[in-house]
């Protein structure tokens, strides 16, 4: 019977095995090369490369925002900063209110009366477009200095959505049944990415 | 004994972290100079995206200047800012909007654009290569254990998972690893991971 692999990298660790497996890892060759494995495989992944000069600026940044960050000896913070904290607050409790797609409200609830009400599916799917537009309008305008890893997937979202645009405000691509319901569905999926993007990044930047 | 990385107290000119802590900017400088490389190679490590990646790195440093008040001088200065990378990236990987990235056609085209190699050469390519197919979980644990020198308590306890956990998780992630970095063509002889045959 073979040593388990947890045994041998528990080997390779030098912590206590089972008294079996070192009388059996002499004569087997197949756990002897598992060994072998794993020692080569730690010694590769110490030996990989460290990551490249970092970006230029980097350090400037880093300066900018821990500046930024530094208490203001009790100065007021700016009226305008302020406003759009209590801005953010709202729209974020909106956001949770308006955008969780959970199950129905429990009878007696209370809810955000709904201006309309439609059995449509394309013309509720329309309504909570629009919705999620209204909402992503009132967000903050973008940074101005904005992190790549949130600004290309939502510039990547902002392309799905003039995509989805141009589909729905062609005829022919509304042709088959079903077709307008799946690009407002889509519409609505990709506003909901996009707007909870562009919360986080409206937040990161306060 | 514990390795250490690439973090290291010895790159930083005694009396630094002081000068930094009082506010000399040439000090900070001196602390990003010295560990830099590090914090960025981890962060690349354990959050494939090299954008994402960037990002946390600088956020780690903007922690560790306006936290320098919180660091006692008990162990390590290297291992502090160690700590807070590893804690950075972890709580990225778990963040909402990161699995919601990750659910996204963004994230392929994130990845396209960014989830570059730091290696040129054969090996240590296809090494990285099958580093990034693994779970964000297991390149975790492999990345801390095996290089980094966490214990599975430690990784258990930063995963919110026990120590055993940590441990099966690493079994799996080598397994996985010695397949994606077999030769094609070659089969694994049979070895049980966490069971006998």
């Amino acid at each position: 019977m073979h040593a388990r692999l947890d045994e041998l990298l528990s080997l390779r660790d030098g912590e206590p095995v089972d008294a079996r497996v070192k009388p059996h890892l002499q004569h087997c060759t197949e756990c002897q090369d598992w060994l072998a494995t794993s020692v080569t495989l730690r010694h590769r992944l110490r030996a990989l490369p460290a990551a490249p000069e970092p970006p230029p600026g980097a350090w400037a940044r880093i300066e900018q925002r821990v500046a930024a960050s530094r208490p203001c000896g009790g100065r007021r913070m700016p009226l305008a900063s302020l406003a759009a904290a209590a801005s953010m607050a709202a729209l974020g409790l909106f956001a949770v209110l308006r955008l969780s797609e959970g199950p129905s409200p429990a009878p007696g609830a209370r809810t955000m009366p709904a201006p309309t009400v439609t059995t449509d599916p394309v013309a509720q799917l329309r309504a909570r477009s629009q919705a999620l537009e209204t909402v992503l309008a009132a967000l903050p305008a973008r940074p101005a200095v904005r992190r790549a890893a949130m600004s290309m997937p939502i510039d990547t979202l902002e392309a799905q959505v003039q995509w989805l645009d141009h589909e729905l405000s062609t005829a022919d691509a509304l042709a088959a049944p079903g077709d307008a319901e799946r690009l407002w569905r889509g519409r609505v999926e990709v506003m909901n990415s996009l707007l909870q993007l562009r919360y986080v990044e409206a937040q990161r930047a306060l | 004994m514990r390795h250490m990385s690439a973090f290291s107290d010895s790159e930083l000119p005694p009396g630094t972290v002081a000068r930094a802590r009082a506010g000399e900017p040439g000090a900070r400088e001196a602390i990003f100079r010295a560990f830099g490389p590090a914090v960025r190679t981890l962060a690349r490590r354990l959050v494939p995206r090299t954008s994402a990646a960037e990002d946390l790195a600088q956020d780690v440093f903007v922690e560790v200047f306006t936290s320098l008040a919180q660091y006692q001088g008990r162990g390590s200065f290297a291992g502090w800012v160690r700590s807070i990378t590893v804690n950075r990236c972890l709580m990225h990987l778990r963040s909402p909007w990161w699995r919601l990235l990750s659910r996204t056609k963004a994230y392929d085209e994130v990845q396209d654009a960014s989830g570059r190699t730091m290696s040129d050469d054969g090996d240590a390519l296809d090494l990285e290569r099958a580093l990034m197919r693994l779970s964000d979980r297991a390149r975790a644990v492999v990345w801390l254990h095996d290089v980094e020198g966490y214990t599975h308590a430690e990784i258990g306890a930063l995963l919110g998972g026990s120590a055993s956990l940590s441990k099966s998780q690493l079994v799996r992630a080598h397994a996985r690893l010695r397949t994606l970095l077999e030769p094609e063509g070659v089969e694994n002889a049979c070895m049980p991971v966490s069971t006998n045959c």
